[in-house]
Parts: C-alpha cells; structure tokens; sequence
C-alpha cells in the first residue's frame, strides 16, 4: 500500500474510533444518570414512607397549619457530622393545601451524599434534591343525582398527598432539574364518620 | 544506453521498502493497535460497569420491595442489636428502642404479625419475618416462620422475644440469603454506633413504628473502574 492509502485508512479508522468513544462515553453518563435516577427515587419513596408514617392527626396538623407543623424526615448522611446515628432530620412543610398555597412557597432543598467515590469512602459528588408537597383532604360523601339517586359513595376521610421531588445530575454539565412524584394516601383509621356526609369533594 | 521498461519495473518489484517506509507502516499500525485495543477495553469496561449498575438497581429495588411487602404483613416492629438468643432475651419486647435508646440501631429486625384469636382472645404471634445483617459476611439474610395455630407458643400468646429464643437454633436454619455486597459506611458522627437498622425513637421515648435501612451498596470484590457503590436508604413501617 501506497503511504496515501495508508493515510486515507487512518482518518477512516480514526472517524470510526471517534464516533465509537463519543458511544461509549454517553453509556457510561446513561449508565450513572440510571444510577441516579434509581437512587434518588428509592430516597424519595423512603421519604413518602415517612410521610405515611405519619398518624392521620399529625399530618392533619401540617395540612392544617403548614407553617407551624412541619414533617420530621430522616435522611440517611454518613458524612454529616452533627447527624445523630448518620439520619439527619430535614422538615418538609406542606406547599399547598386543598389547592390552596400553603406554608412557604418555596421547594425544600436537601442535599443528600448518594454516590460514592470508587474506594466508597467519601461523597463523590454531594447530589442536590428538593421536595414539593401538595395535600388535598377528602371527606365522605355522598353525590346524587337529580333523581335523589346516590351516585358516588365515599365513606372514608383521606389525605390525598402528592410528594413532588426533583433532583439534579451533578456529573457533566447537566443543569437541568429532573422531576417525580409519588402519591399517596393516608387514611383516617381512626375513623369517625359524621352521620350526615359531608357535601362537596 | 536504456534498459528495456520490463526490466526496470520487475527491478523495482524487487526493491522491497525502505527503512522509513517499513518504520512509519509499524509506527501507523502500533497507533492503530493501541487504538483498537483502548476501544476493546474501555468498551468491555463500560460494559460490565453497566452491568453492575443494573445488578445494584435490582438490588436496590428488590430491597426495598422486600422490606415493604414484608411490613404490610406485619403489626409489630422490633429492632435487635443482633442474631443471638442472649441480645434478643436482654433487650426484650422494646428492643434495642428500650435498651441502647438514643442509639436504636440494630443488625437484627423483626416483624411480627400478632392477632387475638377468635375464641379465646388471646393475642398471639401468627407469623415471625426477621432480616438477619451479618457485618462479617456483608449480607442481609431473612427467614420467616409460622406459628402453629395448635401449638402451645399460640395457645398461651408467647411473647415475640420468647419465641425468638425459644425456637433459635430453628431460626437460624430457616434463614436465607436475600442481599450481598452491603456494607456500613462509617459514620461522620462520632461515638455512634454502627448498624444496618435505625428506629427512630418517638416523643414518647419508645420505638416508633417505622425503620430505616442504610446500607453501602457494591463495594466487594470489583475493580474500582467498573464499581458501582451507593447508598441505599429504605424506609419502611408498620400500617396497624
């Protein structure tokens, strides 16, 4: 072979070696933004546990009074120091309530050491999570028609909560905020049915 | 005078390369080599890294499904400092909540389904599901054992810690692996103590009815440019 065929043979192996690099340096950022994803979720699953925790009269204090009663959460933080056991507390108020903006009106930011480095012994790169909290109450009620026919039948008192999270890809040049929710419902065990329902939701 | 052209081409046929044309072929084709082989590699690289993520995501995931699923069956929550008959008779029907309080982190839980039965009355434990961290070994086992409605441990109520040690070495057989791989970070937090379980303690001061998993996840037996470590934080309590 000529040097120029051999040079031209070059540059072709070179595109192709360029274009396969570029492939396996977005796995591998797909492969840790997965990571994250799955991380982060896991977190905010663990803080909707929490939430749910709750017995239904406390958390009517914080849908009731967002400002004044906040939910105590733990988050797992080996490396904060002032953290007792490792679970630092983080309170999350209620943002809106009955559709309705609520307590502060403002996302609660917490910043959590998910990812490791590779000796697993320090943060590698502290991941930044803030929380959204939106509450509906539902009472029973009875819905009727205009025959008097009753129509929907709700016997039980409910909080309907919406744990907004977002987090952010701390790795490359990512800035965006990612976002997830996760609903849940805490019932009133408790329950007391007033003997006439309540009308309206 | 000239020497006829198929003479002169079948000379140079002959020549063979020069040195510097011989040199920068093996200069061009060790580059393309290296090349090759980088790609190789970082792809094979990439590759069992990608599969480690998704062998911790299934991890992760299965965890925590577990330990829900698993909360949802239960009514009782007791936390252990560890597996061991002596802990489990010390620290009683509160746990380490009662015992170690303001530490209450354990490497021994247990959820226990405990109802009245419908003719005596007599609250009995129905089914114990206890998850075993074995700090040495860096896995979390579980086993899940049924009390006989006939049997004297359900006729007369006993109490879970009782059961526990009662039926230890039973126990012991019934556990199976469920995670491996799980480390205790240290902790920041100076004179804490170092578990897998953390119950956090009400305004009461007895353990509330929720628990938490924090676990290191895959640092064992990986090149550290293929790990995959993480955290992993999973809460989870009791419904009723």
């Amino acid at each position: 072979m000529s040097l120029v065929e051999v040079m031209v043979a070059t540059v072709i192996f070179t595109f192709i070696a360029a274009s396969l690099v570029s492939l396996f340096i977005q796995n591998n950022r797909l492969a840790r933004a997965i990571t994250l994803r799955t991380v982060v979720t896991t977190t905010a699953i663990g803080v909707a546990e929490q939430i749910r925790a709750y017995p239904y009269s406390e958390y009517s204090k914080s849908h009731d009074n967002p400002s004044t009663n906040t939910l105590q959460i733990e988050f797992f933080d080996p490396t904060d120091a002032a953290a007792k056991n490792g679970m630092r507390v983080v309170n999350l108020p209620v943002n809106v309530a009955d559709g309705v903006p609520a307590g502060p009106q403002d996302w609660t930011y917490v910043t959590t050491p998910l990812i490791l480095t590779e000796d697993g012994a320090t943060t590698k790169v502290p991941v930044n999570m803030r929380f959204w909290i939106d509450s509906q109450i539902r009472q029973p009620t009875i819905k009727t028609d205009k025959n008097g026919k009753q129509l929907i039948v709700t016997r039980c008192q409910l909080y309907e909560i919406a744990l907004i999270y977002q987090w952010k890809n701390p790795n490359y040049s990512d800035s965006k905020w990612h976002s997830g929710v996760i609903r849940i419902i805490t019932p009133n065990q408790d329950m007391n049915i007033p003997a006439t329902p309540v009308s309206g939701s | 005078m000239h020497t006829p052209h198929i003479f002169r081409s079948r000379r140079r046929s002959l020549r063979g390369m020069t040195l510097v044309e011989v040199m920068m072929a093996s200069a061009i084709s060790l580059i393309v080599t290296a090349g090759v082989m980088w790609l190789v590699v970082e792809g094979m690289r990439a590759s069992i890294h990608t599969s480690n993520v998704s062998g911790n995501d299934l991890d992760h995931w299965g965890l925590a499904n577990r330990l829900v699923f698993d909360t949802r069956l239960a009514n009782k929550l007791i936390l252990y400092s560890e597996f061991s008959s002596a802990a489990v008779s010390t620290e009683g029907n509160d746990g380490v909540a009662d015992a170690y309080a303001p530490e209450p982190v354990g490497n021994f839980l247990v959820l226990a389904l405990r109802l009245p039965d419908e003719e005596t009355g007599v609250w009995a434990c129905t089914k114990l599901t206890g998850y075993v961290y074995n700090p040495d070994k860096k896995t979390l086992s579980k086993f899940e054992y049924s009390v006989d409605k006939e049997s004297d441990d359900y006729k007369k109520g006993t109490p879970v810690p009782d059961l526990i040690t009662k039926h230890f070495s039973e126990l012991t057989k019934l556990t199976v692996l469920v995670a491996s791989d799980l480390e205790i970070p240290s902790l920041a937090a100076s004179a804490t103590t170092k578990a897998a379980f953390y119950q956090p303690i009400g305004k009461t001061g007895t353990g509330t009815n929720k628990a938490i998993l924090r676990m290191r996840l895959g640092m064992t037996n990986k090149h550290w440019r293929v790990r995959d470590s993480r955290l992993i934080e999973v809460a989870f309590y009791i419904r009723s």
